[in-house]
């Protein structure tokens, strides 16, 4: 599990280890949006940045799956859009619409029923 | 915000409510000639006959399950190979299925869709026919709003209202209670045919409280593989809880002999392949019109699919359908297009409405 994280083991406490591989086991749309919990309000982009790595996936379909999901979450009323750029090109491809998220209070009630202790 | 961006983001939201439409008029289609294949499949051995189940209402409801436990059990298999592995979500299967607090209440959602739901409309079309069977479907939506007021505190608008009194009408065309209880009361009428309108209430009641309860949940997991999650919690159900009952209720040898005349029937396996991928598939492109075009319109244009499974059934099969129900299954639609159509200011706000 560490491995596949591509984290120095020894870096590591005891703790710290266990809590990454619980958030590993969470299904990768459920740990997107205790992203968003964690950090209040973030980029697409950052989003994405943690999230793949965390299950080993780096190529443009998951960038775009991570993207459908988000357009859900914030459908559902999870997400709320806060702003938003173009992208020239840096961050998936020219053309497109990056958001900045942050979570709802709808999203908030449902992370700590559903996901947190 | 600049004139460029704006410009960026209507040509986004144009692509994606194309994109909305198309899927979910692919839905419909596919939902609505599923009723070909579920009505085959009691056109097959061993449901053509009976002979390998027992004598009438009991073995009805004997010959409901394997078929059920079957199609689910090829569903699993089938889609979770061939879509999961093909879009790679493959290992958020188990992943979903192991965080039991989400888990539990697609099992919960699993109970009502499967054992309760589709065995009330099986029964429905086994004993009156498909295309009533699917226009009492229509029926969920309204149970489904019920649902979501008692439990979540969900608004219904006046529109909304509006919307189920329409479908309300619409049902009473479709289940014609003065024919009904007429054709029920006949001493004609075969054994058990009552368990055929039961079933179709049954039936919307089950579905409407699988929506609500999947909807607590289907937000925050990815829906495909949530979606097998439910058909593997249904699995569950049939083999863990039904089947042990039939087995003392009626003894080992009438369940492996229906199980066995299923599971060693082709043309009952072809047939049931096909509802799979039809029917059951058609679930995984309703979820995915949620965000692209909202919830509301998303189900609207998916309920389209009773009218193409009455079209089909006409076509494929030279089953004609009683003028009732097409009266009443167009009436239906037309209350669930009113009641949910505009259910947002526009198409990239929260669908969701809520008074808490």
């Amino acid at each position: 599990m560490i491995l596949f994280l591509n984290l120095p083991v020894h870096l590591l406490n005891e703790e710290l280890k266990n809590e990454m591989i619980i958030m590993a086991k969470l299904p990768m749309k459920s740990r997107l949006v205790q992203l968003l919990y964690q950090q209040k309000e973030a980029w697409d982009y950052e989003l994405i940045g943690k999230l793949l790595p965390e299950y080993g996936k780096n190529s443009d379909y998951w960038k775009w799956m991570a993207r459908f999901w988000m357009t859900e979450l914030s459908c559902g009323g999870i997400f709320s859009i806060v702003d938003a750029k173009a992208d020239d090109g840096s961050r998936f491809a020219k053309g497109k619409v990056l958001y900045r998220y942050s979570i709802s209070d709808f999203g908030k009630s449902r992370v700590e029923e559903l996901l947190e202790a | 915000m600049d004139a460029d961006l704006k410009n960026i983001i209507t040509n986004e939201s144009k692509n994606r409510v194309k994109w909305g439409f198309i899927i979910g008029f692919l839905c419909a289609v596919l939902w609505g000639f599923a009723y070909i294949a579920f009505a085959m499949q009691w056109l097959v051995p061993p449901f053509n006959d009976l002979s390998a189940f027992p004598e009438g209402a009991t073995g009805m409801m004997v010959a409901t399950a394997t078929m059920l436990t079957v199609q689910i059990f090829i569903a699993l298999v089938l889609l979770s190979v061939f879509y999961l592995g093909g879009t790679g979500k493959l290992a958020d299967l188990p992943r979903t299925i192991r965080t039991y607090k989400i888990s539990k209440w697609y099992a919960l959602a699993a109970a009502f869709g499967g054992p309760i739901a589709i065995y009330g409309t099986t029964l429905a079309i086994g004993y009156i026919g498909a295309a009533f069977a699917a226009s009492a479907a229509l029926l969920t939506s309204v149970v489904g709003a019920f649902v979501a007021k008692l439990w979540y505190g969900e608004n219904i608008t006046k529109r909304a209202w509006m919307g189920i009194g329409i479908m309300i009408v619409g049902g009473i065309f479709i289940l014609n209670p003065v024919k009904t209880i007429a054709e029920i009361t006949s001493p004609a009428a075969p054994d058990g045919l009552w368990l055929g309108y039961l079933g179709a209430v049954v039936s919307f009641i089950g579905w409407g409280i699988e929506g609500a309860v999947a909807g607590r949940v289907v937000d925050l997991t990815d829906s495909d593989s949530g979606l097998h999650t439910r058909f593997f919690a249904e699995l569950l159900i049939w083999v863990v809880i039904i089947w042990p009952v039939f087995l003392l209720l009626l003894g080992p040898n009438v369940v492996f002999i229906a199980l066995g005349a299923a599971f060693t029937s082709p043309s009952f396996l072809i047939w049931t392949s096909l509802a799979v991928l039809s029917g059951n598939f058609s679930y995984v492109f309703m979820w995915k019109t949620y965000p692209l075009i909202g919830v509301g319109r998303g189900m609207s244009v998916s309920t389209l699919y009773v009218l193409f499974a009455i079209i089909a059934l006409y076509v494929f099969m030279g089953s004609p359908t009683a003028w009732w129900v097409v009266l009443g299954a167009v009436i239906a639609v037309v209350g669930i297009f009113v009641m949910y159509w505009d259910s947002g200011d526009s198409l990239l706000e929260s669908t969701r409405s809520s008074s808490e």
